[in-house]
């Protein structure tokens, strides 16, 4: 089996969709079978690129590394890939039972077909116009899978707000990619890093990360490209927020990540820029949390928090923040998900997000209850849960730059426990208007789900130690080793 | 003859900038959704042609990038344009098209659903909406 092939996969599957999209039932297990097939895929790549001491390079119609497009899989690209493919699994069952009430829940299915590829493609190319094209297709199943509900009207400005902003970033890295084709004479990632610690530094190269820049800001949600955001999650069904939170805003990061660390490793000139970016964000998002009456618009800002950690984390240039904007993107992903999917419970019984509404449901359904303060609590950072320990991995980092900045992500990490509080315990003492009325309870498929998710939460936590000396470790070393990269696409 | 090419072509590129800018400036002033996508196709498509100016090479004579035999290799080579920016900007133009039906389908679907594709108005109307509930 070749690499390649895994992007294509759920992409394969899901262009035959329409030939029975309404056939509910069947649209659902075909949908899980497409995303388990990927999933199988994903770790048997993960393993394979942790046997091997070079990246994976699949070459597409066997043209070599700088003549063809390449797919370019290190340990980096295997372990976010193989959470993604999880993630994608496991939202695939959950909004096949989530939507069953609603009309059309067949197209659900094929833009959560089409944003794995793009999600999994992005992380696996090894090419920076392929990235592009990837960032497109994630976009597109973004904003399809954002206007999902469309006789809603929020739906539709916020899907139309999301798009057209997501066209003008991907547009401008496009002009990006102009930049830096015309300094270097070409677009292989590989052979960009070879150009570029042979011939050091251009000025193309200001311009290329200026508009590279510029997009995550938009595509991320950074501190002046973060308006769409919260929109866009109120408008989108809670399954697809959950893909959004988890994997779709991390693509910029991941991006980023990658240029700064791999390709142009040992240039960079701009943790000044991460670090403020990121710090804002996170101030932002944090204290937008406590302003908000609606759940999904909470879990959005929350969602810019920890975007704003991982911009800041990226702003200091070492091993050790690299390991730590890894861990806690799959960390942040898990806990997300299991706070979502646990709010998705709620808004399936009480049939809407805001919390005056969903006051008193907590008594109605303990053990989701139970689920969700968890979540809370490891994305707040409590000790034996996942996301404390790549929060602590992000305060050493920091404190390597500044104690001033460590300090914003304590600060930060306190005011979102807060609005946490105040939802939890509205959730449980309040006295909602339909909180005693013929509405169901608990829903088996529901709970399963977001069990395996906390068991995960618990388990990625008290395993951190391990994972971070043989997956992450490892993993962040071989993404930092740029002379490996380069030998092993170009064969020199 | 040379340096009014050089001129010609520097002019060019300056202009498509400007071009960007304004239709970067269009897409965030303008008012009304449809406006919003026409200005997001005049900054995409600014982009697009400096793309292609990057494979262009000021020499005479330039050769269409197929090598022919009547041509000598050498010849070929350093006065052909560059096919690859070309190709890039194909695929571009494709997926703007497809962002473009997306877009402009949610303006339709909003219009029908509140009679106006003015954002001003939308947002009054669903700024409330967001508050209060529905």
């Amino acid at each position: 089996m070749q690499i390649g092939i895994i992007p294509v996969i759920p992409l394969s599957f899901a262009v035959f969709i329409p030939l029975f999209v309404r056939r509910r039932r069947l649209v659902a297990v075909y949908s899980a079978v497409a995303t388990f097939i990927t999933l199988v895929s994903t770790i048997w790549m993960f393993h394979a690129s942790f046997s091997s001491a070079f990246p994976m390079v699949y070459t597409f119609g066997g043209w070599r590394a700088p003549f063809g497009i390449v797919f370019k899989v290190d340990r980096l690209s295997a372990v976010l890939a193989l959470t993604a493919a999880f993630g994608f699994f496991l939202i695939s069952i959950y909004s096949s039972a989530f939507l069953s009430k609603n009309e059309g829940s067949g197209y659900f299915h094929i833009f959560l077909l089409g944003l794995e590829a793009g999600v999994l493609g992005a992380f696996m190319t090894g090419d920076a116009f392929n990235l592009f094209v990837m960032l497109e297709a994630i976009g597109a199943a973004a904003y399809g899978i954002v206007g999902f509900y469309r006789s809603r009207g929020d739906s539709m400005e916020a899907a139309f707000k999301y798009g057209i902003s997501g066209a003008m970033a991907t547009s401008l890295y496009f002009l990006a990619l102009g930049f830096v084709y015309a300094s270097y004479g070409t677009l292989n990632m590989a052979d960009l890093s070879r150009e570029f610690h042979t011939s050091g530094t251009v000025q193309g190269l200001a311009a290329f990360f200026a508009l590279t820049i510029a997009m995550v800001v938009v595509k991320s949600a950074i501190f002046p490209g973060h308006y769409w955001l919260p929109d866009a999650y109120q408008g989108a069904p809670v399954p697809a927020v959950a893909i959004l939170s988890g994997f779709v805003e991390v693509v910029g990061i991941y991006v980023l990540a990658r240029y700064e660390f791999t390709v142009f490793s040992g240039s960079t000139t701009l943790s000044l820029v991460f670090l403020t970016l990121g710090a804002a964000t996170a101030f932002l998002g944090s204290v937008m949390m406590l302003f908000q009456t609606d759940l999904k618009r909470m879990v959005a800002y929350s969602t810019i928090l920890h975007m704003g950690y991982l911009m800041m984390t990226l702003g200091v240039a070492s091993r050790l923040a690299l390991e730590a904007v890894a861990f806690h993107i799959v960390n942040h992903a898990i806990a997300k998900m299991l706070l979502l999917l646990t709010l998705g419970s709620f808004v399936y019984v009480a049939g809407s997000s805001r919390l005056d509404e969903l006051a008193g449901m907590g008594r109605r359904m303990p053990a989701t209850t139970f689920l969700f303060g968890l979540a809370t609590m490891s994305l707040v950072g409590v000790p034996p849960l996942n996301v404390f320990f790549s929060k602590m991995l992000i305060y050493d980092a920091l404190m390597q730059k500044s104690p001033a900045l460590a300090f914003v992500v304590v600060i930060t990490s306190v005011i979102a426990a807060w609005a946490y509080v105040r939802v939890l315990v509205v959730l449980w003492r309040g006295r909602g208007r339909n909180a005693e009325e013929r509405l169901g309870g608990e829903k088996p498929a529901f709970l399963i789900i977001n069990s395996v998710l906390a068991v995960l939460v618990v388990a990625l936590g008290i395993l951190a130690p391990l994972l971070l000396g043989h997956v992450f470790g490892p993993a962040a070393a071989q993404a930092m080793d740029w002379r490996h990269y380069v030998s092993a696409a170009l064969g020199v | 003859m040379m340096e009014t090419a050089q001129f010609m072509l520097t002019y060019t590129v300056v202009v498509l900038f400007a071009m960007m800018v304004l239709g970067i400036y269009g897409v965030v002033t303008r008012p009304n959704m449809i406006k919003k996508v026409i200005m997001l196709n005049i900054m995409g498509d600014a982009i697009n042609m400096l793309f292609i100016i990057i494979g262009y090479r000021l020499v005479y004579p330039v050769f269409p990038p197929v090598y022919e035999k009547h041509v000598g290799f050498r010849e070929f080579l350093s006065g052909a344009v560059d096919p690859l920016p070309q190709a890039l900007v194909l695929t571009a133009v494709v997926i703007g098209m497809a962002m473009n039906i997306l877009l402009v389908t949610y303006a339709i679907q909003a219009h029908r659903l509140y009679g106006t594709t003015d954002v001003r108005d939308l947002a009054d109307v669903l700024g409330q909406e967001r508050r209060e509930g529905p």
